[in-house]
């Protein structure tokens, strides 16, 4: 009797171990081919995805997030007192940029008005902080903490103080995914303010340069000019500066981005008004 | 009273992996290097994992961090998860053999599957998903494996000695 119960335990052990077995395989392929085939389904999994795994990863590596930032700090405050100097003549610059574009923005809106023209700015959607950074040999992403409950949704702008940061790429109800504009796979169209010549640009393999991949009538650049997105798609609103040409080539140009994607904090995303 | 011992070192590799795993998607954007160093000893781990603590669970483990790693490393579903399942499943064909080997070898050998590992990761997001193949990334991540791999496997060795 005994010997039977067991013999049936066993096998009931060995049944369940096959159908958990089959059932991951068969969850794998599934999974698999709704990446491939069915969007809906793959983004939602994405999301849910990201939702659940991001909060716990961060607080798991927080540690190591605050040791790094205490180390940064204290590298910072070694050169404290030669940055407050910088700082200093800094602000007598800036002091008198901002006289000047206090009194051109006077005259711009005076123009504006004599010209019946429409305005071209933003509409900032929200600003959101970055709760996770993404940069490896397959993508450089970030999330941020704004999704579809804030009205960011897929193929939206996202800038910093300093330019164009990248595009949103998947949304869900509280986080999105922002692809940089230093990813291989972007593609950003861009103007060169020196001659109005357009291009297209997007990332390199190490992420630390963009690259032209299209340059419209062969016009190339001169290094140390700057490239503002053109607002030929839709996605990217005109005139938000993505980078500065450093080096030009036979046939494309290299481009270093304004933004510095090693310390991005906190950015907007942002549509055409 | 062996599997009472494998129990505890098991739950620790968990930890491990999961502390790994997060550092891994959780990029410090200063120190890009850490970020490859964490994917290289996760891979580590999951292979020592996979030949030393195998059992029906690590199905489910290799399930949901390949799935992780896939979500915030491609964005895709995919590379990771399919070449963690089938790792599993050959470790599980081929563990019986490794019994007769030297400490040395297996070394080499787990350092031989996770370069592997990692080259077949690269591959298939290449067809699946034309991600490009980067060499120089590659070479990185291959010599960092080496580098971390045997003080790692040094470390395991006495987690599993004094637990």
């Amino acid at each position: 009797m005994l010997s039977k119960n067991r013999f049936t335990s066993a096998t009931k052990k060995k049944t369940f171990s096959g159908v958990y077995l089959s059932v991951l395989f068969v969850l794998t392929f599934l999974l698999i081919s709704f990446n491939k085939t069915d969007y809906y389904i793959a983004n939602k999994i994405k999301h849910v995805g990201i939702d659940i795994i991001s909060p716990i990863t961060k607080i798991i590596s927080s540690p190591v997030t605050i040791v790094t930032n205490i180390g940064l700090r204290l590298n910072n405050i070694r050169y404290l007192e030669g940055e407050n100097l910088k700082l200093k003549q800094e602000i007598i610059r800036l002091k008198k940029w901002q006289t000047l574009a206090i009194k051109n923005t006077g005259e711009n809106r005076v123009f504006k008005r004599l010209l019946n023209s429409t305005s071209n700015e933003i509409e900032i959607i929200k600003t959101a902080s970055v709760i996770n950074q993404t940069t490896n040999l397959y993508v450089n992403a970030i999330t941020i903490n704004a999704g579809l409950e804030h009205k960011v949704k897929e193929d939206l702008a996202v800038i910093n103080e300093k330019g164009l940061v990248g595009k949103t790429i998947t949304s869900s109800n509280q986080n999105s995914k922002v692809l940089l504009i230093n990813d291989q796979n972007s593609s950003v169209p861009v103007k060169n303010l020196s001659d109005k010549s357009y291009s297209i640009v997007r990332g390199t393999a190490n992420g630390k340069y963009l690259i032209s991949a299209f340059i419209k009538d062969e016009t190339l650049p001169k290094v140390g000019d700057l490239l503002v997105t053109s607002g030929n798609a839709k996605i990217f609103p005109r005139d938000i500066l993505v980078g500065k040409v450093i080096l030009v080539r036979e046939d494309d140009y290299l481009a270093i981005p304004y933004v510095d994607f090693k310390n991005l904090g906190y950015v907007q995303v942002i549509k055409s008004k | 009273m062996h599997l009472s011992q494998y129990y505890n070192s098991f739950i620790i590799y968990n930890i491990l992996l999961i502390i790994f795993f997060s550092l891994t998607v959780n990029g410090v954007p200063l120190f890009p290097i850490l970020n490859i160093i964490c994917y290289s000893i996760f891979h580590f781990l999951i292979i020592y994992l996979g030949i030393y603590y195998y059992r029906k669970k690590l199905y489910l483990i290799y399930f949901l961090y390949g799935l992780g790693l896939d979500l915030f490393w491609i964005n895709e579903i995919g590379p990771h998860l399919i070449t963690f399942m089938f790792a599993l499943s050959i470790f599980y064909l081929t563990f019986k053999y490794l019994n007769n080997l030297r400490k040395l070898n297996i070394y080499l050998m787990l350092l031989m599957t996770q370069i592997t590992m990692i080259l077949f990761e690269m591959f298939i997001s290449q067809m699946m998903f034309g991600f490009s193949f980067n060499l120089s990334y590659f070479l990185k991540i291959a010599l960092l494996s080496i580098i971390f791999s045997y003080p790692i496997f040094i470390i395991f060795s006495k987690i599993d000695r004094v637990i």
